[in-house]
């Protein structure tokens, strides 16, 4: 048990005396060559930003596509027979005169 | 040139001034993210995304804490900002390997770190300990490597994390019982 702590304490004091790790010497131009290049992201859209406006963009196209299908749905029950159906599809053609 | 004179030159976009200053914080920053991030390659980056931000943002720098003290702030900021998404990562990492998918990269990351730095007598049991540090919540782990392997004083890493003394005193005390804990089971584990 006693040795057991030593050995903790040894490791605790482990870092005693470290020296501050130095970065290479060609980070400097690393920075500045970011610098220079085009923004990651452009000006102004944040992240909360642009999953706002995606999150925005997605629920009003299912509100459409909802409110599409609702309809179409509201138009079969309305029609009495397939003749309804028959005339949304031949609609264009004029009547013959027999 | 002194530091107000820095930022003064900083603010007209003279690159003198951002020479310079990146001069005297390099290394500074580096150890710090190197610390914390445990990944030489990491704290590169790290290193490059804060003086990035120093030069957009120092406009913004009012002076309500010393120039120091904003540099270390925006290092531990971005360090931790990776440590997050490192653990989003595992995590997701963890869900593809029960369906039989190995991520080869986060194997790797379990490799033991060795900071440059440390001595060569200590270099095994640091990397145990660094091991023990990583499993520490990260504001105990911030305040301990800000204080061991960066060297700053309790009142300087209270500034930072823009806490009071104490609370860094307490957060020392709590992250040295973790860690003795930590290596405890290790050793127990580990003797032979």
């Amino acid at each position: 048990m006693k040795t057991n702590k030593t050995v903790i304490d040894q490791t605790l004091e482990s870092l005693d005396g470290i020296d501050r790790a130095t970065a290479d010497a060609d980070l400097y131009f690393r920075v500045q060559a970011r610098l220079a290049g085009a923004p990651r992201r452009p000006a102004g859209i944040t992240r909360p930003l642009y999953w706002s406006v995606a999150a925005g963009l997605t629920l009003l196209i299912g509100m459409n596509f909802f409110a599409a299908f609702t309809h179409y749905e509201d138009q079969i029950k309305s029609s009495s027979s397939s003749s309804a159906m028959a005339t949304d599809y031949f609609s264009y053609l004029e009547p013959i005169n027999l | 040139m002194d530091l107000p004179g820095i930022v003064i030159k900083l603010r007209e976009g003279d690159e003198q001034a951002f020479r310079e200053l990146f001069n005297q914080y390099r290394d500074r920053v580096f150890n710090t993210a190197l610390g914390l991030l445990q990944q030489h390659e990491n704290a590169e980056d790290t290193t490059q995304e804060v003086f990035i931000e120093i030069h957009r943002s120092v406009a913004n720098f009012r002076g309500e804490c010393g120039l120091s003290t904003w540099i270390y702030r925006i290092t531990v900021s971005k360090s931790l900002e990776l440590i997050r998404s490192g653990r989003r990562k595992k995590r997701y990492a963890t869900v593809l390997s029960l369906f039989g998918y190995e991520d080869r990269l986060h194997l790797a990351a379990e490799a033991p770190f060795y900071h440059p730095g440390v001595r060569l007598e200590n270099k095994e049991r640091a990397a145990i300990l660094f091991k023990a540090i990583e499993k520490l919540p990260l504001n105990q782990r911030t305040a301990f490597i800000l204080h061991k392997v960066e060297g700053l004083s309790h009142p300087e890493i209270a500034a930072i994390l823009s806490t009071t003394v104490s609370a860094v005193e307490s957060l020392m005390v709590r992250a040295r019982k973790n860690l003795r804990n930590l290596l405890s089971d290790y050793y127990e584990k580990n003797e032979k």
